[in-house]
């Protein structure tokens, strides 16, 4: 079923060993090895053999001429469907290779499966995240060691010098191939140095050259605007492929282009040091949208020390913006120099009818929370679920927002541009407003009846028609471009 | 035993899907429940058709094509009632899961006719409020104090009993006394109103129920007419 194409050059034995163990005792049967020993190397092959039962592996052995050359030769040589060019200091989890196949098996559009992995010195990781074409063409985050259908191969180019993984799978998507992220970790490998993660003699002097030959073979397109949004990526990259700009946790990591930086959310709680290495490139313009998480942020838990702090260093760097005149009259009195512009917002789900099932997703905290547990028991012929951050707004008629913050959020928004009912405790047109009662006698018949009465609707069209026009992208286009 | 609980509903949307649980929610399985909307204008009827979908076996449910009133809908329920003993239970109070249990137990025991339990009041959120304030029943103190401290949502009696004290329509059902005047007819003809020191409901404590809004006056009028009438039958 798979074949691990692994080229061997200098390995460290102890941790090749391990490597050769793991493949032997993991759950799935139908696999094979096929060890290129790019330049002669007697004492790994003993290792190979000394390991592994015979019929499994395949050696070939070539004079040494490079990784990728050795990556090409091994594949010529595999005789599975399913591919993984494997690293020798990386071991395998016992039971991922048995779920890429059945993944494979099972979804036939999946092109190649992707996870995390761990390190085999320290407790640290690198974690992946969900695939999306979009993010693949800003900085790789596809590891080496991912499986793929051998019909999607476009070959290991060998006349990079860096960032051949992130060529590769730029390919494999090229050629029709689709991601699939598979949460967790894969395998475990030696912690990595300068050079194994970007390749060879790849420094911050010519990091630019050699994104810039993997753009051009690609025709990617330099952006000058980069998003940020460490809270929340999903809504990152949804506003950065909006307003047509790149998006990156931490744009400044690396030397870049970007004359813009534009920030979702500033946390007090946490990241703040990654939050301000955003910021960190002085020639930059800077803008930074203050989030209600922020806002809940400042209202709850951040002393007035450190809002004097961070007021003062953001203020002098960015133009900063909010969503309504109640967010800002919370920022000012927090000492920031805010002005209102909401966040546009672009319904990227299409509006579709609404589920045959009456269904509500319940977003509620505090006491809130309490009291809708109330509501649910009173309407069992309406089901309600809480936001747990997988949800899909299309399975639901609408959205029950109850936050402590009063401020129309992503959530909210995106439900009224997919034409939901909203009912809320924000102040807003088609929020619903429903009012935070000392009363609870009356907040809970209120709410069966909001509940039941909007389970009989068929769309919202109004109100789909209304924020459309409020979240233009016009204005925020306006001051990225100014100046 | 079977036992059946009569449940008569009027824009009770909120509360009634709670009332139906607690009786699903009964230790005693032979049990069915009735169902009887006295038209309501509310969301009710969602919930209803709802629950008629559900396909449950021991439940029925009613629809008054106009509206007759509390009394008229209870005296509905209790001619529909296929049970050996009526449970009481009005749409926004809930039956303790022991209640139709310790209701049939108790017949057994007794050989009673009738029987009413303690109760508590709990607010919206099914908090306790406190205890009802509920006693052995005596017939004068009843009638002297025009008031008996039984908990409706606690009563339980026998078809027979239910055939022959109706209750009353008209005045006393608009001034939600027609419970109040079964209890006396019941009482007057020498039958015991036995009382069962458990809780079997709860009873909701909200500040738009029917009786904080009742005029007392009125009220007072009225039971002051019965007495009188009831002293001439006997």
């Amino acid at each position: 079923m798979l074949s691990f194409i692994i080229p061997v050059y200098k390995p460290d034995l102890q941790i090749f060993r391990k490597c050769l163990k793991s493949l032997k005792v993991q759950s799935l049967e139908e696999w094979e090895a096929i060890f290129v020993l790019d330049g002669e190397d007697i004492p790994a092959e003993a290792e190979i053999t000394a390991v592994l039962p015979k019929g499994k592996y395949k050696i070939i052995t070539i004079p040494h001429s490079g990784v990728q050359k050795a990556r090409n030769l091994g594949a010529k040589s595999a005789k599975y469907k399913y591919w993984i060019f494997w690293d020798c200091d990386c071991i395998i989890e016992c039971h991922s290779a048995k779920a890429w196949i059945d993944i494979f098996e099972k979804r036939p559009e999946v092109g190649f499966i992707y996870s995390g992995y761990k390190f085999l010195e320290e407790n640290g990781a690198i974690l992946s995240q969900p695939f999306d074409p979009f993010t693949l063409k800003i900085r790789n985050y596809i590891t080496t060691c991912s499986p793929l259908r051998k019909t999607l191969y476009p070959g290991w180019d060998e006349s990079l010098k860096s960032l051949q993984d992130w060529d590769f799978w730029l390919s494999v998507v090229e050629k029709g191939g689709k991601g699939f992220f598979m949460e967790g970790y894969s395998f475990s490998t030696a912690s990595p140095t300068e050079d194994s993660i970007s390749g060879e003699g790849c420094t911050d002097e010519n990091w630019l050259d050699r994104m810039d030959a993997v753009t051009k073979k690609h025709k990617i397109k330099q952006n000058d605007v980069c998003v940020s949004s460490i809270e929340d990526r999903l809504e990152g990259i949804r506003f950065a492929k909006l307003i047509g700009a790149d998006y990156y946790d931490v744009p400044n990591d690396k030397p870049n282009r970007y004359k813009t930086i534009v920030q979702l959310g500033f946390s007090f709680t946490m990241n703040t040091k990654t939050h301000s290495h955003v910021f960190s490139k002085k020639s930059q313009k800077k803008i930074l949208f203050w989030t209600s998480q922020n806002i809940t942020e400042i209202n709850n838990s951040v002393s007035l020390k450190a809002l004097y702090h961070y007021s003062n260093s953001i203020n002098k760097i960015c133009t900063q913006y909010c969503e309504d005149l109640e967010s800002q009259s919370v920022l000012k009195r927090a000492g920031f120099k805010v002005e209102v512009m909401p966040l546009p917002i672009v319904n990227t789900d299409e509006i579709e009818a609404y589920p045959k099932e009456p269904k509500f997703l319940v977003d509620a905290v505090g006491h809130y929370e309490e009291l809708m547990g109330i509501v649910e028991r009173s309407i069992p012929d309406i089901k309600l679920e809480n936001v747990n951050g997988r949800n899909n707004l299309k399975d639901y008629i609408g959205l029950i927002s109850l936050t402590s913050d009063h401020v129309l959020d992503s959530t909210i928004k995106r439900a009224l541009l997919t034409g939901k009912i909203v009912i809320s405790n924000v102040k807003q047109p088609f929020c619903g407003f429903i009012d935070d009662y000392e009363v609870v006698d009356k907040f809970i018949p209120e709410m069966v009846d909001r509940i039941r009465k909007a389970s009989l609707k068929k769309d919202n069209i109004p109100a789909v028609n209304y924020y459309k026009r409020v979240y233009s992208t016009k204005k925020i286009l306006e001051v990225i471009n100014e100046g | 035993m079977k036992v059946s609980f009569i449940i008569p509903s009027y824009n009770c949307a909120t509360w009634l899907p709670q009332t139906v649980q607690s009786c699903f929610d009964q230790t005693h399985k032979d049990i069915e429940i009735i169902i009887i909307d006295d038209g309501s204008t509310d969301t009710t009827q969602m919930y209803l058709d709802w629950l008629k979908k559900q396909n449950i076996k021991n439940i029925r449910i009613y629809n008054n094509e106009t509206n007759l009133g509390r009394s008229a809908t209870r005296n509905k329920g209790n001619d529909l009632a296929t049970g050996d003993i009526i449970c009481i239970l009005d749409s926004d109070d809930l039956a303790t899961t022991k209640r139709a249990e310790i209701t049939v137990n108790k017949f057994k025991e007794l050989k009673c006719k009738f029987l009413y339990g303690s109760a508590i009041m709990v607010g919206a959120t099914g908090n306790l409020l406190k205890n009802m304030d509920v006693d052995v029943f005596n017939l004068d103190e009843a009638l002297k104090r025009h008031s008996n401290k039984i908990v409706h949502s606690t009563v339980a009696y026998t078809k027979e009993i239910a055939k022959k004290y109706p209750y009353r329509d008209g005045l006393a059902c608009s001034l939600g006394v027609d419970d109040w005047t079964q209890q006396i007819e019941i009482a007057s003809a020498g039958i015991t109103l036995e009382y069962v020191p458990q809780v079997l409901c709860a009873y909701r404590g909200l500040v738009t129920a029917i009786t904080a809004t009742r005029d007392v006056e009125e009220v007072e009028k009225y039971k002051l007419n019965f007495m009188e009438g009831l002293k001439c039958k006997i």
